[in-house]
C-alpha cells in the first residue's frame, strides 16, 4: 500500500527510537526491520535515515559505536541512551494523544467535525 | 562503469556537500556499507550485480540532498562561551597584575603583551586538530622523553630547581609536569583493549616521565602529573578501555599506587627534614622568626583580611629594615595573598567561583565527549588546570606543604602562561571537533577470557597461548 510521505515523516523519529529500544542496530538493519515489521508499509529511504540518525546522535538521544560483522564489514551500531528513551516516551504519548483525537473525529460521522 | 565506481561516485557526491571534510570518512564507510548490504539483498532476490547496484544507489536517495542534510549536522561546534570564559579569566589576571604593579609603584612590571600573545596561542591551538596526537603517539612520547632529557642536561640550577635560561625566554623545567599528563593520556589511548598487559605497559611508560620530574626536582610537578595520570587511567579502566574488569583493573593500579605513595612520603619525610617542616607547618608561631615566618605571615594576612576593602596587614606588621623588600617579594611571589590584603577576601571568593565554574563546565564537556582520545586528553588537561589552581590557592593561603606553581591563565610567569593557554586551547579544540572524529569500536564486550594476563583476587595469571594469539591478531590487523 502506498502511503503519504507527509504522514510518515513526522513519526520517523518515533519509529527509529522504538526499534532501538529493543536492541542496538545499524542503518540497513533498521530499514529492513521497519519494512518487515510494518508489513512493507514503511519503506524508509536511506538518505532520510542517516541525517536523522546523525541528528539524534548529536542531540544525545543516540550513541554509536563500530563493530566488525561476520563479513568483515565494520558496522556502525546505534544505541538508545536514557535521553533517547525519554524522547521516545514523549513522542509515543504525543502520538497516542494525536491519533486518539484524529480517530475520535474520523469515527464521528459526517456532521461530527463541524457540530 | 564498474559497480564499485558507481558507489564511490555517489559517496563522493554526498561528501562534496559536507563542508567539514574531517568528518566525512565515517560517513563514507557507513553509506558504502549500506549500499553493499542493500545490493546483496537485491542480488539474493534475483537481480544482476549491475542492476542491484543501481537500485541500491537509487534507494539511498538524491546524493546532493543527503549531503546537504548531513552537512547541517557535521560541522565543528564553535565554543563561544568557553572562549569568552578563557578571555574572562585572562582579563581578571590582567587587572590583577595591573593593580599589583600600580600598588607597589612598578608599572614597568605590567606587560599587557604577554596576555595578548597567550590569547593568540590559545586561539591557534583551538584550531589545531587534536587527533594528530594519536597519529604520532610514539614520536610524541619518545620525543618528549628525549627533549626533557636534553633539557635536564643543559638546564641551570636556580633556587633548587632546573631552569632553561635563554635571551628569549626563561622557564622552569617544573612546567613539564603540565605537558606530561597529555602525553600519558595518549599512551592510555594507544593501549585500547590490551587488557592487564596494557595497564602495566601504561604504568611502565609513566615511570620515565615521573623520574624526569623528580630530577628537576619538583614534588608539586610530580604530584600534578601523578594525580592527573591516575585520574585518566582510572577513568579509562572504569569505562572498559583496556577490556579488563573494573575491579581487577583498578586494583592493579591503586594497590601499587598506595604502596608507592606511602613509601615515597616516608622517604621524603626522613631525607629532607620533612618532619621538621611538618612541625612548623602545623604550628608556625613556634618558629615565627625562623623557618615558620612565611607560614605565619601568610596566615596572619588571611585572618586579618576584611571581606571587602584593605586590611593593610602587610604595611602595619611586616616591619624592620627589610620590610619593603619583603612586601615587594610577597607582592610578586604571593600575588593572591597580596590582593586579599589590599582588596579583601572577596577576591579569593570570586576567583574560586570563576575557576570552579570554568572547571566544572570543562569536565562536563569532556565527559560528554564521544571520542575517547578527546576524552582522555581533555581530562588530563582539565585535571592539570584544577590541580595547579588548588596548589596555588592553598600555597597563597599559607597552608601549602608543597609550593604552588601558578594560577593558570590568571597569575603566572610568561612561559607558564603560554603553556597553559596552549593546553586550554587544545582542550577547546577537542570540544570543537571531538564528537565528529572517528569513534572507536566498542570494547566493553571484551572479557577477561580474551586477555592473556588475568589479575584476580591478588593472583596474576599469564596465559602464553592467548599471548601468542593476541600477537598473531595484532600482526594481522597491522
Amino acid at each position: 500500500m502506498a502511503i503519504d510521505k507527509g504522514l510518515l515523516s513526522g513519526s520517523t523519529t518515533t519509529l527509529i527510537l522504538k526499534l532501538l529500544e529493543e536492541k542496538d542496530m545499524y542503518g540497513y538493519e533498521m530499514i529492513a526491520t521497519l519494512l518487515q515489521k510494518s508489513d512493507n508499509v514503511f519503506d524508509l529511504k536511506a538518505g532520510t535515515l542517516y541525517p536523522l540518525l546523525h541528528n539524534l546522535e548529536k542531540s544525545g538521544a543516540l550513541e554509536s559505536y563500530e563493530e566488525k560483522s561476520g563479513s568483515d564489514k565494520t558496522r556502525k551500531y546505534y544505541h538508545l541512551t536514557s535521553k533517547g528513551q525519554g524522547l521516545l516516551n514523549e513522542k509515543q504519548k504525543e502520538w497516542i494523544d494525536c491519533s486518539q483525537a484524529i480517530n475520535k473525529i474520523l469515527s464521528g460521522g459526517k456532521k461530527y467535525a463541524i457540530s | 562503469m564498474q559497480s564499485l565506481d558507481k558507489i564511490k561516485k555517489y559517496t563522493d557526491e554526498v561528501c562534496e556537500q559536507i563542508r567539514w571534510k574531517k568528518g566525512t570518512q565515517t560517513i563514507v564507510t557507513e553509506i558504502e556499507n549500506h549500499i553493499l548490504d542493500q545490493r546483496e539483498a537485491y542480488i539474493k532476490n534475483g537481480d544482476e550485480e549491475v542492476i542491484a547496484t543501481d537500485k541500491a544507489i537509487l534507494q539511498m536517495g538524491d546524493a546532493v540532498f543527503v549531503g546537504q542534510e548531513l552537512d547541517k549536522t557535521h560541522k565543528p561546534k564553535a565554543q563561544p562561551a568557553m572562549i569568552a570564559a578563557v578571555a574572562g579569566l585572562m582579563l581578571i589576571g590582567l587587572f590583577a597584575n595591573y593593580f599589583i604593579s600600580m600598588s607597589i609603584g612598578e608599572m614597568y612590571n605590567f606587560k599587557i603583551a604577554e596576555y595578548i600573545i597567550a590569547f593568540c596561542i590559545f586561539i591557534v591551538c583551538y584550531f589545531i586538530d587534536f587527533t594528530v596526537l594519536a597519529k604520532h603517539r610514539n614520536i610524541i612520547y619518545y620525543g618528549m622523553l628525549i627533549i626533557s632529557a636534553i633539557a635536564i642536561m643543559i638546564a641551570t640550577p636556580l633556587n633548587g630547581r632546573l631552569w632553561i635560561i635563554s635571551p628569549l625566554f626563561t622557564i622552569s623545567l617544573a612546567y613539564l609536569s603540565t605537558i606530561f599528563p597529555v602525553v600519558f593520556a595518549v599512551i592510555v589511548y594507544s593501549q585500547k583493549g590490551r587488557g592487564y598487559a596494557g595497564i602495566i605497559n601504561s604504568g611502565m611508560k609513566f615511570i620515565p616521565l615521573a623520574v624526569i620530574l623528580l630530577l628537576v626536582p619538583t614534588i608539586t610537578g610530580f604530584l600534578i602529573f601523578a594525580i592527573s595520570s591516575l585520574t585518566v587511567l582510572c577513568y579509562s579502566i572504569s569505562k572498559g578501555w583496556y577490556g579488563t574488569t573494573k575491579k581487577g583493573g583498578l586494583n592493579l593500579v591503586l594497590i601499587p599506587t598506595v604502596l608507592t605513595s606511602i613509601s615515597f612520603i616516608t622517604l621524603l619525610g626522613f631525607r629532607t627534614s620533612g618532619f621538621h617542616r611538618l612541625n612548623y607547618f602545623i604550628n608556625p608561631e613556634s618558629e615565627k622568626m625562623g623557618k615558620g615566618w612565611l607560614y605565619y605571615q601568610l596566615r596572619e594576612i588571611l585572618s586579618s583580611a576584611k571581606l571587602v576593602g584593605e586590611s593593610n596587614y602587610m604595611a602595619g606588621n611586616i616591619i624592620g629594615k627589610d620590610a619593603t623588600a619583603h612586601i615587594r617579594w610577597l607582592s610578586q611571589e604571593y600575588k593572591l595573598t597580596y590582593l586579599i590584603d589590599k582588596l579583601g577576601g572577596v577576591v579569593l571568593i570570586l576567583l574560586i567561583i570563576a575557576i570552579s565554574a570554568f572547571a566544572i563546565f570543562a569536565v562536563y564537556k569532556t565527559i560528554k565527549q564521544k571520542n575517547a582520545l578527546g576524552k582522555y586528553v581533555g581530562l588530563a588537561i582539565i585535571s592539570t588546570f584544577v590541580l595547579q589552581s588548588v596548589f596555588y590557592i592553598i600555597h597563597n593561603l599559607g597552608y601549602g606543604l608543597i609550593s604552588g606553581y601558578s594560577l593558570p591563565l590568571i597569575i603566572s610567569g610568561t612561559s607558564a602562561m603560554f603553556i597553559d593557554a596552549a593546553l586550554i586551547g587544545f582542550m577547546l579544540s577537542i570540544f570543537r571537533i571531538g564528537d565528529y572524529c572517528e569513534n572507536e569500536k566498542n570494547i566493553s564486550q571484551i572479557s577477561d577470557q580474551n586477555t592473556a594476563l588475568l589479575f584476580d583476587n591478588g593472583k596474576l595469571t599469564i596465559d602464553f597461548n592467548k599471548l601468542r594469539f593476541q600477537k598473531f591478531n595484532q600482526n594481522n590487523s597491522n
